[in-house]
């Protein structure tokens, strides 16, 4: 299934509000945890963290994978995508153990594949991002099976994905934007340009400001909650 | 009716056009991927008619030698490579391209990697094979990342080699701000590879030394120096590097210059510093080889009181990729000293580029003009001005 922008849907610019530097080498995602005290950052070596809110390294989990390229957490676990063996690893939340992972096939590119995870409410399924060639989310059952696969046109690349207050969220490395998708559908709704270089993750903190995390140099940045409202 | 299907044919193909991509396999511990390139291009000179060597038989009274207007397939290569867990890497590359030449003595081999790496720790990496040299920005950034269709003069591997068989340290620091190279090889270049050499080394058995610093405001890769990711905060980047080598034996005849392979120890130093921003970028890379032969080498030595001479040259481009239009503006002055006890021996060449990415730089469009700027100098190797237009797909 191909889905595409709505012809309403235009870009707009979203303004820095804070930045700082992470200790996390080679970040690739983020996610706010559901305890509200920092967050989980995934790097491409392979590793998870967990980080006060200023990215500064709390705890590492003993269990390492290859390339870890998206990262979602619940209450309880905590869900990594290692994209270049295509498989997903869940951690306990609260003691950092690796509990089991799941195998997600997929040919294209070694790191052109799984660059984010995170749970479709509205659906009831997980969804992966694929994250070109094709640009591609994979939807997969509370189990990990595949349950379908819709592709997202007019934009390059996603390199991170996240589900926030019944909307779906995308982010380009590429573009250095943020999709919004309609989470029934993935068609586009809005979109904005964010001035980060090389933009790897993305999440929301719980005052709903959109925390972007840039590999290449290191950082976090927090975006205001009210210009990004006042845009949705 | 027919038109529905035509139009739903043509946007399935437009599709199609915008899906390009490597295939991959892993079992979970290992991965396998499978990728490559094909460049073809025509290339068309300039000649100047009142110039003797640009003739039949390089005689004035007979017709231009148009020999040089041609399609050309640049590139056919074939990429393998693979983890082996997390501390294993390698890769296999062949240019099907040069397999044609490859049976005659050759410059380039058909192989352009073979390589097995492993990674020590964090920051470590140990490359033993058959790779490309730590030495020079410009010539470590990937083939298809390359705006025009022929490197700069000092940097396309005429002058000093770009692979070799050896060993390469590389220790990084500051999540990669900060990388040191040191690295011990054949010393024989691409030629290890080539019937020139059998694969043997030069009778003194000795090996080539290359060391390299570079400095980096931002993790440092060498494909994006020409910013199509229109880095939203300055970037700069400086590298310097060196290398030594010893021969015995010069190989005169396989490449322009007959600087690669020098009886007589050969020295190269250079430096290359980047900029990027906001889609705009520059480089600048600067060598000089001092060359000191052995035995009684007039002809390099132009026969003056002297123990050694120096080769080199620069390039610096600026470049300005708009996302918008998918289209990059490229400008490069280079030049080429190769003999600097030889007067009005500096060749200078400014090109102009445009490159059309109808997919990144998987599917792009690549046009080169290449001036000649002293082509009135007939002592020069190098005189014809020249357009090269072509195509370039990853598979």
């Amino acid at each position: 299934m191909v889905v595409g922008c709505m012809s309403s849907c235009h870009t707009q610019k979203l303004t820095t509000l804070k930045k700082f530097r992470s200790n996390v080498p080679e970040p690739s995602d983020i996610v706010y945890n559901t305890q509200h005290t920092g967050f989980y950052i995934v790097s491409d070596q392979g590793f998870l963290y967990e980080t006060d809110t200023l990215g500064r390294i709390t705890r590492k989990a003993l269990h390492t994978g290859t390339d870890f390229e998206g990262v979602f957490a619940d209450n309880e676990f905590i869900y990594v995508t290692d994209e270049r063996t295509r498989r997903i690893l869940v951690y306990d939340a609260a003691t950092f153990d690796f509990i089991k992972q799941f195998e997600v096939s997929y040919n294209g590119a070694s790191n052109e594949a799984y660059e984010g995870i995170t749970f479709n409410t509205k659906k009831n399924c997980y969804v992966l991002a694929i994250e070109k060639n094709p640009v591609s989310v994979v939807e997969l059952s509370t189990d990990f099976r595949k349950l379908g696969e819709f592709r997202i046109n007019h934009i390059s690349d996603i390199s991170s994905i996240c589900y926030h207050e019944n909307f779906l969220y995308i982010l380009s490395d590429e573009d250095q934007e943020i999709t919004k998708l309609d989470p029934s559908d993935y068609t586009t709704i809005s979109k904005w340009k964010i001035p980060v270089t090389n933009p790897e993750g993305m999440c929301f903190d719980d005052m709903g400001n959109v925390i972007i995390l840039s590999d290449k140099d290191q950082k976090i940045y927090r975006f205001n909650v009210s210009s990004f409202s006042t845009h949705l | 009716m027919k038109l529905i299907n035509y139009t739903a044919m043509a946007c399935l193909t437009l599709c199609s056009c915008h899906v390009f991509g490597q295939t991959s396999f892993t079992n979970g511990v290992n991965s396998l991927e499978i990728s490559g390139v094909i460049t073809a291009i025509y290339k068309y000179r300039f000649l100047d008619s009142s110039n003797p060597d640009n003739h039949v038989g390089n005689n004035i009274s007979n017709p231009l030698n148009r020999k040089k207007n041609v399609f050309n397939l640049n590139n056919a290569r074939l990429n393998i490579q693979g983890t082996k867990g997390t501390r294993w890497s390698y890769r296999v590359q062949a240019d099907l391209a040069q397999l044609g030449f490859s049976s005659a003595s050759g410059e380039f081999p058909a192989i352009a990697d073979g390589w097995i790496a492993y990674k020590a720790m964090t920051g470590l990496r140990i490359t033993l094979g058959y790779h490309k040299l730590p030495y020079s920005a410009n010539s470590n950034a990937s083939l298809e990342t390359q705006p025009y269709w022929q490197r700069a003069e000092i940097t396309r591997g005429g002058i000093f080699s770009r692979r070799d068989v050896g060993l390469t340290i590389k220790k990084s620091f500051l999540g990669e701000r900060i990388n040191l190279f040191a690295g011990v090889y054949s010393g024989m270049g691409e030629y290890i590879l080539t019937s020139t050499s059998g694969g043997d080394n030069d009778a003194n058995g000795k090996p080539e030394f290359i060391g390299r610093l570079e400095l980096s405001t931002s993790k440092l890769n060498y494909n994006d120096i020409y910013d199509v990711h229109k880095t939203q905060s300055p970037l700069f980047n400086i590298g310097i590097n060196g290398r030594y080598a010893e021969r015995t034996k010069s190989l005169p005849g396989l490449a322009d210059y007959d600087l690669k392979i020098v009886n007589g120890t050969k020295k190269t130093i250079g430096a290359d510093a980047a900029f990027a921003f906001m889609g705009v970028s520059a480089q600048f890379e600067i060598h000089q080889l001092i060359i000191t032969p052995k035995g009684n080498d007039t002809i390099r030595l132009q026969g003056k009181n002297t123990s050694h001479f120096n080769a080199g040259g620069l390039l610096a481009q600026l470049n300005y990729y708009q996302r918008k239009y998918k289209s990059g503006i490229y400008v490069r002055y280079d030049n080429l000293i190769p003999n600097d006890l030889i007067q009005n021996n500096k060749e200078q060449t400014l090109s102009f580029g445009y490159n059309y990415f109808m997919s990144g730089s998987k599917s792009m469009l690549k046009i080169q003009y290449m001036d000649r700027l002293d082509k009135k100098n007939l002592t020069l190797l190098r005189q014809s001005d020249e357009i090269r237009i072509g195509w370039q797909l990853v598979f």
